[in-house]
């Protein structure tokens, strides 16, 4: 359809042109009746669409005038032969003097149908001249009906292309109702894309900013480095000549840190020897004639090492100490109570000794310098009888 | 002669070799059994020299009743005298007393008995009859 067909005004000529010419082949169809003199002729209005009566009243009204003419002459020949047959009567009677009666009736008769043909023809002229008149009522009221129906017709069109406008109009609405949804929904689709590019506008520009902080404090930092490498630099030169000092020291110090090891070794070894020096003396004061566990028990019982741990133990200021001589109490009773001709209360002995890590532990309590003098010494005599017990073992 | 002796002494050397395997094999059980009793009370040894007195003194009863079943006095002493200790260290006076008074007249020969004398001395009189100790064998 193109835009010409579009408009309603061009559509409305299209289509009353297409009716005024399909009216026009109708109208010229049946053949129209030849009119009686005196009647005026209808109006022409138009050549294209001429005022039509109604379609079932046209035959009658196109015949009427032939049908009335007819009738009169049927009227005037029915006369006549009547006129004509009272004259043949009258003529061939026996007593023609004058007129007989029954040719006066049949004059007066004559005479009668003559006036009554006489009202019949003013009737037929009176109604000749109804039939004009409605005729000429009728022509009207055709035209009038032509008009409303063409008014009709025009405002049915109208009402048509109306709906067919609003049709049209409703399906262009829709269809821009949709394509305005589809153009929110594309708009709709590009914001969100928008605004995912404004956030990624945002990071970048945030990084960027970052960066920008970065660099400029990497350029700080580059700067601050160059003058720690420069003060490095000059450090540098002054820890070499101090680390050739500390080697040339370091050196002195090695040196006389291997005489202080020479040192300690020897004094270790005088001091092992005067230690073994002692626990013999010990060992030999205390256990005169004895020898192996005995002698050992002899030294243990000597020194009262169990009434002792018994007695000094509440002296203790730790826990660590008093647990200890609680331990030391237990395994000089043990020891008290070996057999010593039991080959295997020795190796027992022994046993319970690396068991309780008992030397160590006396060890470490004898290092304390805040240790009780009483409890030192007894931890002391201790010690030298174990080392005794296991020198035996 | 030795010709008729050679198998009577070969028959008697036989018969005196089973004899001594048989005796073998009766005191084999009781050696090992006795030497597991051993180990176990150097083990509760151990645990006392430990501090675990409570523990070692719940045990010791039974074993010391083995060691008296079978006669091994020196063994039963010195358990029961490590029983008495442990009531000792756990501050029960009075049991202590007891099962040290106990070595001392049952296994007065034994070294156990001098420790128990000497650990008695120290320990102060109960005032009243002490009570009979649960782990006791009398």
């Amino acid at each position: 359809m193109d835009e010409q067909e579009r408009k309603p005004e061009t559509r409305l000529e299209m289509l009353l042109g297409r009716w005024g010419a399909e009216e026009a082949i109708r109208g010229a169809e049946p053949g129209a009746p030849p009119l009686p003199q005196g009647v005026r002729e209808p109006r022409q209005q138009k050549p294209a669409r001429p005022p039509r009566p109604p379609r079932s009243l046209r035959p009658l009204l196109r015949w009427a005038p032939a049908a009335a003419a007819a009738a009169l002459l049927v009227a005037a020949g029915v006369v006549l032969y009547i006129v004509t047959r009272g004259q043949m009567d009258k003529a061939g009677s026996p007593d023609a003097a004058g007129p007989p009666p029954a040719v006066a009736a049949a004059e007066q008769k004559a005479q009668k149908l003559q006036t009554e043909l006489a009202e019949t023809k003013k009737q037929l002229e009176s109604s000749m001249s109804d039939l004009k008149n409605l005729r000429a009522r009728l022509e009207d009221t055709s035209a009038r009906l032509a008009n409303a129906v063409e008014q009709e017709v025009h405002a049915a069109e109208i009402e048509r292309l109306r709906t067919d406008h609003q049709a049209e109009k409703r399906t262009l609405v829709e269809q821009m109702e949709g394509r305005l949804a589809e153009l929110n929904r594309q708009a709709e689709a590009k914001e969100k894309q928008i605004a995912q590019l404004n956030e990624q506008i945002d990071r970048l520009q945030q990084d960027l900013t970052a960066a920008t902080a970065s660099d400029a404090a990497l350029k700080d930092e580059l700067a601050g480095a160059k003058r720690e490498l420069e003060a490095a630099r000059q450090g540098q030169a002054a820890t070499v000549g101090e680390l050739n000092r500390q080697r040339k020291l370091h050196s002195e110090t090695l040196d006389s840190l291997a005489e202080a090891r020479k040192e300690l070794s020897q004094m270790k070894a005088q001091f092992s020897s005067i230690l073994d020096d002692f626990e013999r003396m010990y060992g030999a004061a205390a256990v005169a004639g004895r020898a192996g566990t005995d002698a050992c028990q002899q030294a243990a019982r000597s020194a009262n090492i169990v009434a002792r741990c018994a007695t000094i133990r509440g002296d203790a200021a730790q826990a660590s100490t008093r647990k200890l001589l609680e331990t030391v109490e237990t395994v000089f009773t043990r020891l008290d109570m070996l057999d010593p001709r039991d080959g295997r209360s020795a190796a027992s002995f022994a046993s319970l000794l690396a068991r309780t890590d008992l030397r160590r532990r006396i060890d470490v309590a004898l290092s304390n310098v805040a240790q009780d003098t009483q409890i030192r010494a007894l931890l002391f005599e201790a010690k030298l009888i174990l080392a005794g017990v296991e020198n035996v073992g | 002669m030795w010709a008729r002796l050679t198998p009577m002494l070969v028959a008697a050397a036989v018969g005196m070799a089973g004899c001594a395997a048989q005796m073998d094999m009766q005191t084999q059980p009781i050696a090992r059994v006795s030497a597991i009793d051993a180990g176990e009370l150097e083990e509760l040894i151990g645990l006392i020299a430990e501090g675990r007195y409570e523990e070692a003194s719940s045990q010791i009863p039974s074993l010391a009743a083995r060691f008296e079943s079978r006669q091994e006095r020196p063994r039963a002493a010195e358990s029961l005298f490590w029983l008495g200790y442990c009531y000792e260290k756990l501050d029960r006076p009075a049991e202590a007393a007891q099962i040290y008074g106990r070595v001392l007249k049952d296994y007065p020969q034994e070294p156990a008995a001098r420790q128990a004398a000497q650990r008695l001395a120290l320990i102060p009189r109960p005032t009243a009859n002490p009570q009979p100790v649960p782990g006791g064998m009398d």
